[in-house]
């Protein structure tokens, strides 16, 4: 159960930091919004979200999928994306979670951090890329 | 929990710069009318409904990003792409002045997203009673 005092540093972070990393990951990553699978993409991020251990699951094996040239178009993307998750559950660990627990607390309780924000972030980059697709680059 | 005397101070700071939303209001809430007409009501009253029970400004961002991405009708006239510049930029602006103004207030804080939620709620409020107005002068055909 989180406290309040942790909730309101996730909502600040929601609102701030996460959004204005969204917002950056969306424009460095746009190309991606053209391809035809993209849309596909979007949605399974979306599914895996609120699950930490499913989202870095998915990443990975979307990675893994790059390399066996599956997923070429997305090869910048999904790497991109790895790199911020691994910065997410960084963060959760560090800012969060209590020093002095045994590794499976540390573990579940950086899971548990790192889930809220993780899907704040996938949801917010998820929004940007779809308007940057439909409504700015159509205009 | 905010002292009560800061929580009226910042509920009449919301209050005032409200009333200066009705032109803008008023202008969105028509283009709102023009893209949606009025057989669409349902999605006016799902951004109602998105404003009042957020608990983050992003949540009403990704939404109205979201919608504007994939209803046509959301950018004819391009009052959804105006909505979300008008709710990202000009209500930051205002809660930022409503921040500095009273003392104890921090943008970058818990109660600074709760001042620009409350702008918001007052503005997408406003936006709704002028759809509905734009729209029953459309369905009499008459002028406003």
């Amino acid at each position: 159960m989180l406290s309040e005092e942790d909730r309101t540093r996730l909502r600040l972070l929601a609102d701030g930091t996460l959004y204005d990393d969204a917002m950056e990951f969306a424009r460095e990553q746009k190309r991606v919004a053209n391809d035809g699978q993209f849309g596909h993409q979007i949605q399974g991020l979306k599914e895996y979200a609120a699950d930490w251990d499913r989202l870095t699951r998915f990443v990975n094996h979307q990675n893994d999928r790059i390399d066996r040239e599956q997923l070429g178009a997305y090869r910048s993307f999904y790497r991109a994306l790895r790199e911020k998750l691994n910065g997410i559950g960084e963060t959760a660990e560090n800012e969060f979670v209590p020093k002095g627990l045994t590794k499976n607390e540390t573990r579940e309780l950086t899971s548990a951090y790192a889930s809220r924000m993780g899907s704040a972030f996938i949801r917010h980059l998820a929004a940007e890329m779809l308007w940057q697709k439909e409504v700015v680059k159509n205009g | 929990m905010m002292d009560h005397k800061l929580r009226m101070r910042m509920l009449r700071q919301v209050a005032l710069r409200a009333d200066k939303f009705y032109e803008e209001a008023e202008a969105l809430g028509k283009k709102a009318a023009d893209g949606l007409k009025d057989d669409r009501r349902s999605q006016i009253t799902r951004l109602e409904s998105i404003a009042n029970t957020a608990l983050k400004t992003s949540d009403v961002f990704d939404f109205i990003k979201t919608r504007t991405a994939r209803h046509e009708e959301w950018r004819r006239g391009k009052w959804g792409p105006q909505l979300l510049r008008f709710v990202t930029r000009d209500l930051k602006s205002a809660r930022d002045a409503i921040c500095s103004t009273v003392e104890g207030l921090e943008s970058d804080s818990a109660e600074g997203i709760e001042v620009h939620l409350m702008l918001i709620r007052e503005f997408v409020g406003q936006l709704a009673a002028h759809y509905e107005y734009a729209c029953a002068f459309q369905e009499e055909g008459g002028d406003q």
